[in-house]
């Protein structure tokens, strides 16, 4: 339990409730702190703090960063000061500037008090669509009830597109007065959509194309649309995609390997190409290229995961796991030489990986002498 | 999205879904090693950080209240350690302000998932057999277990036995029940209430990772010092400390 003191008795219902809010907020953050769901980097958490910083200024101190691993694109702010950013959101920024943007929307519903004014609208909602449906039954209209109380909620979820639209532009005035490009939200925005419209699943394809009376964010169309309509006063500010590359680079692999795990092949291989763009990071994107494929196993799939694994395998971040899947797909055609080729170089760069012994059953020739499997069974 | 993020990650609505649903299709106390008794003379019990939350039903939906939850945490956990120390058990309070390891919460979280799948099993499976093994039991018995995972609850301690206090309650407000009432005269149906009060002790010997004992007992209001300790009194009433308050009483020379 959260070991702030709460007091409720005399406050009222919209205080009680943000009371609780908050309280329920700090309890999840104490556990949150001991969860092997944060990623706790030093590199990723300092500098996502200075950005922060940049944003809330004298009340920095009031705000805690954590970044979460997931793949799910997010990120969130809690009424108690706690901003969490998905590593999904993070591997889908190009710069410093992107990540910026969504920060500072994400601390405008802070400021603006909006999780707990949208729970207010929330319980308005539910008790008002409930006498609703008594009325409505009182004269005989029952079979109506079901739509006053859906009227109370959808109107309560309005006032949740238009938070988000508050916060979208207050981001893009952020990023304007602080040296930012403004239209970094559209970049992102632009991207996610090139995405999930490549997405192998109908219903996220729909998601990001027809809204409707309950949706919580307004339709990425008309984002896009309104924050082009703001001034863009620098085109080029925070815009540097090296520099961010190169921050998210130690954490690369670990977040397409979370994508992977989604298994949503359209919307992974745009990912990749949008990763590929610049060139650099080319044997863990290859890899995860070949992986996407080998999971989705269409036609001729096998075909372009072995070209996948073997462009990756020509650069040095290639993973070692690259030649055991290159070996396991000779290994399935009786390509014995390549696949014991493969396999060896396996062995020899991951020493310590716990499949080294199976790996090795699958050679015909015995294994690198200098990397005896005796040795390999260490975890 | 802060809501979302709180949903998909608060294990605990789980507990409070299995224990309700176990809870309510008992009409007596469940108990699981309800024959298990501690036969040391002071045994050391390491109390766990307890997981209390009292939510507040109102029309406009449920709301976690910070001071109720609050004031049943200082009243159940009170009564809890005068109650052990009455009975001669040398209990101390797991320190919840020290910084704990993820190993820690992991073991913590562990224990909740056994004891949630002692809880579906007893209302999914076999409602009947509150006392008795699960099936596989039968063969061997005594497999609730944390294994050597019960170490990490807290490393270091030379505690026999951590004990894990669980309460979870939910209070209508008036407007709920008048509500209900309303809807009852209107559409001849009257709603089934959610609301519920249930309340559990369960013990973990430290050495094998066993979950040896764990009863439980539904109703009366933790928020009220009184019915708290109420609450507590009939849950470890012949409980598995009745073994050392006897050894107590008759020979110093037991050991556990």
């Amino acid at each position: 339990m959260a070991p702030a003191a709460y007091a409720q008795a005399r406050q009222t219902t919209d205080e009680r409730v943000a009371t609780s809010m908050r309280f329920e907020a700090d309890d999840f953050e104490r556990r949150l702190q001991r969860s092997r769901i944060r990623n706790t980097a030093p590199d990723l958490i300092i500098e996502i703090q200075r950005i922060g910083c940049a944003i809330a200024q004298e009340r920095c101190s009031s705000f805690r960063f954590y970044v979460i691993e997931t793949p799910e694109f997010n990120a969130s702010m809690a009424p108690n000061g706690m901003m969490m950013i998905n590593s999904g959101l993070l591997l889908r920024c190009e710069s410093e500037a992107e990540l910026a943007f969504v920060m500072a929307h994400e601390f405008h519903h802070f400021v603006d008090n909006d999780s707990v004014e949208m729970a207010s609208r929330i319980r308005g909602a539910n008790a008002g669509g409930l006498f609703i449906m008594i009325g409505l039954s009182v004269v005989g209209a029952g079979a109506l009830g079901e739509l006053g109380y859906l009227g109370a909620v959808a109107n309560a979820l309005a006032f949740s597109r238009e938070q988000e639209r508050d916060a979208d532009m207050f981001a893009s005035s952020f990023t304007n007065e602080h040296g930012y490009d403004s239209y970094a939200g559209v970049h992102l925005w632009e991207r996610l959509r090139t995405e999930m419209l490549a997405s192998s699943s109908e219903q996220t394809r729909k998601r990001f194309t027809s809204g409707s009376l309950f949706s919580t964010h307004p339709l990425t169309e008309e984002r896009i649309a309104y924050l082009q309509a703001q001034p863009r006063l620098h085109p080029e500010g925070g815009g540097d995609a090296v520099r961010y590359r190169a921050f998210i680079r130690p954490h690369l692999r670990q977040w397409l390997e979370a994508e992977i795990s989604v298994r949503d092949a359209g919307a992974g291989l745009a990912l990749l190409e949008r990763l590929a763009a610049p060139g650099a990071d080319m044997g863990v994107i290859q890899y995860a290229r070949g992986e996407i494929y080998r999971y989705r196993n269409n036609d001729g799939d096998a075909t372009r995961a072995l070209a996948s694994y073997t462009e990756a395998v020509e650069h040095a971040d290639a993973p070692p796991e690259t030649w055991r899947q290159i070996g396991i797909m000779q290994h399935r055609v009786h390509n014995s030489a390549a696949a014991d080729e493969a396999f060896s170089r396996y062995l020899s760069l991951a020493t310590s990986a716990p499949d080294r012994l199976l790996i090795a059953s699958m050679m015909s020739a015995a294994p690198p002498a200098a990397q005896p499997i005796s040795n390999a069974a260490a975890p | 999205m802060w809501g979302k993020a709180v949903g998909r990650l608060r294990a605990s609505a789980l507990v409070v879904g299995f224990w309700s649903l176990a809870l309510c299709a008992s009409a007596q106390p469940i108990a699981i090693g309800s024959d298990f008794r501690i036969q040391s003379e002071h045994p050391t019990v390491l109390v766990m950080e307890p997981d209390v939350t009292v939510t507040f039903l109102t029309t406009g939906g449920p709301e976690q209240r910070a001071d109720w939850s609050q004031q049943a945490e200082t009243n159940l956990t009170s009564a809890l350690m005068t109650q052990l120390s009455g009975v001669g058990v040398q209990a101390a309070s797991y320190n919840a302000a020290a910084p704990e390891s993820i190993d820690t919460q992991q073991a913590v979280l562990l224990n909740q998932a056994v004891t949630n799948a002692l809880a579906a099993h007893v209302a999914f499976i076999d409602p009947g057999s509150f006392m008795g093994n699960l099936p596989h039991q039968k063969i061997q018995p005594e497999t609730y277990t944390l294994a050597e995972t019960a170490q990490q609850l807290s490393p270091g301690s030379t505690a026999d036995y951590a004990m894990f206090l669980t309460s979870h309650a939910r209070i209508e407000s008036g407007g709920v029940f008048w509500t209900s009432v309303m809807i009852g005269a209107v559409t001849g149906y009257v709603p089934v209430s959610t609301a519920f009060r249930g309340t559990y002790l369960s013990l973990v010997d430290m050495h094998t990772g066993n979950v040896v004992w764990l009863k439980a007992r539904v109703m009366g209001d933790p928020r009220n010092p009184t019915e708290a300790a109420a609450i507590i009194s009939e849950i470890l009433r012949g409980g598995p400390f009745q073994g050392s308050i006897q050894a107590s009483a008759n020979a110093p020379q037991n050991a556990r």
